[in-house]
């Protein structure tokens, strides 16, 4: 009867055991049942709706029936053995604790949507360069107005400056940063007020009669004590004037790009062709990609490029979203680390499938008698997941935990360079997470250990000792071990590695001494200085008051080094005036060399007699001497905007720029012979700690001029702190997931041949009655993990060699196939992994031939 | 599975579902299969019960793996098994009868059963 086949097909949705029992006679009575219907002239299409909603709603509650028996059976199980459970627990806690505190590191900063209200349609907008290197750089006021003309797929457009200003704010000075934005700045990133208003068309006109002001949230609460009545009031931004407070920005309101910008003012047009360039942000029509975008950007500007006196040179456009804008810096770097996290995560794996099935070894007789007893091999195999999943899952709750408690120390660790550091938590993601891992996890386990188990349970019998499935499972467990030790080198060789790396990082000729410097600066611009003249007169007073201070060994007015930015110029020689050649340049007064600790290699360092009346002079550095001067640089003469300055002395090249960056061709140029480039900072070299004598250096300057704000105070130590900072985390979190992947390893090696040996025992008596000796005996175990080990090894070599170029992103001034490296990582392993046999061969030694006999 | 009868506590079984504590009933008097007992409660409880057959087979499973019914012997064809209670059920389902007899009892000492007549 068809209708007893779709019934059978519909019983499918019980357990196979359920059905096993009461499949026919349910069968059966759906039959009768028909049956009656049809006779009582019923129409059948009720029962088999009835029949239906039945089934749906009692099949998967006998499913979870089974499961909760299942898991019954397994908590009793796991309770009786509490040592394996503990191990397998603790094991799972810290492989799925560490993966969840990396996953919410790389959530919070990679994935989360930005705190800003339609956040996945923000773009950012860059120009870029000519190729083959296509630059990213700021956007120019011409690009900017061509896109906001043309484009049709962006809801709106907007654009920030960055400026500063210093707010004379009862009786103090505070250096701000702030922004000039753009008239759709505020609308595209739908940013509204707490008080007052965002700007209005008004305020961008040029000949407004009074300049605006929106302050943010914490400048409000800061300088302004949060009252509302400072709508309205006029604050003294020093050179900038005066402007006029017309609204605060809500707390929640945050630039990524530009966190700190604490003021903003209207960017009204001036017509000038030599503005600052500018960050463009816009905001998707619904519906438009980054992608379409991009393509009726390109055709913008190719139409540009084509009406450009020189097109080759013209700018392109680069699209990305928001999000990947303030994240970029810090993608590589964390899905690096996630990936070291989830090497742990592989040997917990291993460990725990070892773990479970030394623990279905034990249950062999158990197993054997439930197969007689009729238990399938799939239930066999389901009990086994089941077990798998208890275990993870509990595991994977105390690693969430875990996690919640890292996190914040991981956090603490990060380096600065990591965008929103600040926006990570420990939230419903992370679980998630942390669930489906755990699931992943108790899967694998389970079923890595129940599949070798169910599949040598038919071959055993009750009485038999040695069965065929044993041989089986332990080169299963064998291979396991191999894996392990293979995905432990990996992270060692990492590991190796990233020392080397921090040590070549660290012992990199700096060219400068960067002990007891702290470099200051400061901001005159609000002094109303003009002229040369003045702007020296200003500097020597200065740096003549920072001298005077006791324990001051050095100061000059310069830039602090590990800067990022440099000044590049163009200099000519006067043979060849139109062949010029492109040097990195520094603005320096003397005392700057000095008290940056550059070497002098011949000549003289800047004096006073460098100022604005003297001859314009220069000094090079040892590249740049090579390059141009090959015959000598002292006393030569170069042109530089068609004035002829000579130089007067060379120092060592210095690490200007990146701490791992090579130094360039460099000039430096006095500051006091330079009206228009104001470096508004100083190094000051100090005989103790500098930060103690920043008191006095404040009380000096003060007396030169009480107006004068400082505004960034740093060590070049705490520089030079942050340009390494990013290399030392890695080198942490990788130094520690090694760590933990080696002692699993260890264990795991030692769990495995401490088994066999249990197995072995009495063949080893056997051995030992017909004359093997004691060190014979441990010889043959040590071989065993040996011969794990070294295919370990071998197989982990192979996995370095071919993430070869993954490593190679994170290495410095070290090959990714150091030999070094690889040596140790090999050595420390296997050193490892042979500790870890000693013991069960040891114990194998001792076996008593009489008593192993006995027993057998 | 089931332990002896004399050492288990029929109460720790208590309260019965009502479909439970009517499969039971059902077959007090007499064995039957599974169709038998769907007819029988319906008709007992004239439609206000109505097993379906996956409920009524997750009841029987429970009631076997708990000793309460056993399958007969007596009755049983190629595709067809029969219950019958055991005596350890009949002790379970007289304990529910009992403890439903102390509810009414005990709400017989309150006024909640006279004023039900009453309205």
């Amino acid at each position: 009867m068809p209708g007893s086949r779709l019934y059978r097909a519909l019983l499918k949705l019980f357990p196979r055991e359920f059905r096993g029992d009461f499949g026919d006679q349910m069968e059966a009575d759906f039959h009768d049942q028909r049956e009656d219907a049809r006779k009582a002239g019923q129409r059948s299409a009720g029962v088999w709706t009835r029949m239906l909603v039945d089934m749906l709603q009692r099949a998967p509650r006998e499913h979870v029936d089974i499961l909760r028996r299942d898991a019954g059976y397994a908590l009793r199980l796991f309770r009786r053995r509490p040592g394996m459970t503990a191990s397998a627990l603790l094991t799972l806690a810290i492989g799925i604790g560490l993966n969840a505190a990396v996953f919410s590191v790389v959530h919070g900063v990679l994935w989360r949507s930005l705190p800003l209200p339609h956040s996945s349609r923000l773009v950012y907008l860059a120009e870029v360069g000519p190729p083959p290197e296509r630059m990213e750089a700021w956007v120019s006021q011409a690009s900017f107005d061509s896109w906001a003309r043309e484009a049709r797929t962006l809801d709106a457009i907007g654009s920030i400056r960055i400026t500063s200003a210093t707010l004379m704010q009862g009786g103090g000075a505070e250096r701000l940063m702030g922004g000039e934005v753009s008239r759709g700045f505020f609308a595209t990133l739908s940013a509204r007020p707490l008080l007052g208003r965002l700007f209005n068309d008004g305020d961008f006109a040029s000949d407004a009669a009074v300049r605006v002001a929106v302050i943010g949230h914490d400048l409000w609460k800061r300088q302004f004590g949060g009252r509302s009545e400072v709508i309205g009031e006029r604050v003294n931004l020093g050179q900038a004037g005066m402007v006029e407070v017309v609204g605060v920005l809500e707390p929640a309101f945050v630039f990524p790009l530009f966190r700190n910008a604490a003021i903003m003012l209207p960017d009204v047009p001036t017509g000038s062709p030599y503005r600052s360039p500018m960050m463009a942000i816009g905001r998707l029509a619904p519906g438009a990609t980054v992608r379409g975008l991009q393509t009726e950007l390109d055709l913008v500007a190719s139409r540009l490029a084509a009406a450009a006196a020189d097109p080759g040179r013209a700018p392109g456009v680069r699209v990305t979203s928001l999000r990947d804008q303030v994240t970029s810096g810090a993608k590589t770097q964390l899905w690096f680390l996630f990936g070291t996290a989830s090497c742990v995560l592989l040997i917990v794996c291993a460990n725990v499938s070892n773990l479970l099935l030394t623990h279905t070894a034990g249950r062999r007789r158990e197993l054997v008698t439930r197969a007689a007893l009729g238990a399938s091999r799939a239930h066999l195999v389901r009990q086994g997941l089941t077990e798998g999943m208890v275990l993870a899952l509990v595991g994977g709750i105390a690693g969430f935990l875990l996690a919640g408690w890292t996190v914040p120390a991981l956090i603490a660790l990060a380096p600065r360079t990591i965008p929103r550091l600040g926006e990570i938590s420990v939230g419903w993601p992370v679980l998630a997470f942390a669930t489906v891992t755990s699931v992943c996890v108790g899967l694998t386990c389970g079923l890595a250990a129940s599949l070798t188990a169910g599949r040598s349970a038919p071959g055993l019998t009750l009485r038999s000792h040695r069965a065929a499935g044993n041989h089986e499972r332990s080169r299963f467990r064998q291979g396991l071990i191999v894996a392990q030790v293979a995905v432990a080198l990996v992270l060692a060789v990492a590991a190796g590695l990233l020392v080397q790396t921090m040590r070549a990082v660290t012992a990199l000729p700096l060219g400068y001494d960067p002990s007891n410097v702290i470099s200051i600066g400061f901001s005159p611009g609000e002094l109303g200085i003009e002229g040369t003249a003045a702007k020296a007169s200003l500097e020597r007073n200065l740096i003549e008051a920072i001298r005077s201070v006791e324990g001051v060994t050095a100061a000059g007015v310069g830039s602090p080094p590990l800067n990022r930015s440099y000044f590049s110029i163009s200099i000519a020689m006067p043979s060849k005036p139109s062949e010029p050649a492109d040097l990195h340049a520094e603005f320096a007064g003397p005392g700057y060399l000095e008290a940056l600790g550059a070497r002098l290699v011949a000549g003289r360092f800047f004096e006073d007699r460098d100022g604005p009346q003297g001859q314009p002079a220069a000094l090079v550095n040892e590249s740049a001497a090579k390059r141009l001067w090959p015959a000598g640089a002292i006393g030569q003469t170069f042109l530089h905007n068609q004035k002829p300055i000579v130089i007067i002395g060379m120092v060592n090249d210095v690490r200007r720029t990146g701490l791992e960056a090579q130094p360039q061709s460099t000039i430096y140029l006095s500051s006091a012979q330079n009206a228009n480039y104001w470096t508004n900072n100083m190094l000051v070299r100090t005989s103790g700690d500098p930060r103690e004598l920043l008191p006095a250096i404040r009380t000096a300057v003060r007396q030169v001029d009480a107006r004068l704000p400082f505004t960034s105070v740093e060590t070049l130590a705490q520089r030079l702190d942050l340009a390494t900072a990013p290399r030392r985390f890695n080198l942490w979190l990788v130094s520690l997931f090694s760590i933990i992947a080696l002692g699993l390893a260890v264990v795991g090696i030692y769990g495995v041949v401490m088994e066999s040996v249990a197995q072995r025992v009495p063949e080893i008596g056997v051995r030992m009655a017909l004359g093997a000796s004691a060190a014979g005996v441990t010889r043959m175990v040590l071989g065993q993990g040996t011969w794990m080990i070294g295919i370990g090894i071998a197989l982990g070599m192979a996995a370095v060699l071919a993430l070869n170029g993954v490593m190679a992103a994170f290495v410095f001034g070290v090959q990714t196939t150091d030999p070094v490296s690889l040596g140790i990582a090999c050595a420390v392993l296997a050193a490892a992994g042979l500790l870890a046999c000693a013991i069960p061969a040891r114990r194998a030694a001792r076996v008593d031939p009489v008593v192993a006999l006995r027993a057998e | 599975m089931a332990s002896s009868d004399t050492t288990r506590d029929p109460a720790g079984y208590l309260p019965l579902t009502p479909a439970l504590f009517h499969v039971l009933l059902s077959l007090a008097d007499e064995q039957k299969h599974g169709y038998a007992i769907m007819q029988a409660v319906a008709e007992r409880t004239g439609g206000q019960v109505e097993l379906s057959t996956g409920t009524l087979y997750g009841i029987i499973k429970r009631l076997l793996a708990d000793g309460l019914i056993r399958e007969s012997a007596l009755g049983s064809t190629d595709r067809r098994r029969a219950y019958r209670l055991t005596a350890f059920g009949r002790k379970v389902a007289l304990a529910e009868v009992e403890r439903m007899r102390d509810l009414v009892t005990a709400a017989d000492m309150t006024k909640l059963l006279r004023v039900s007549a009453e309205v």
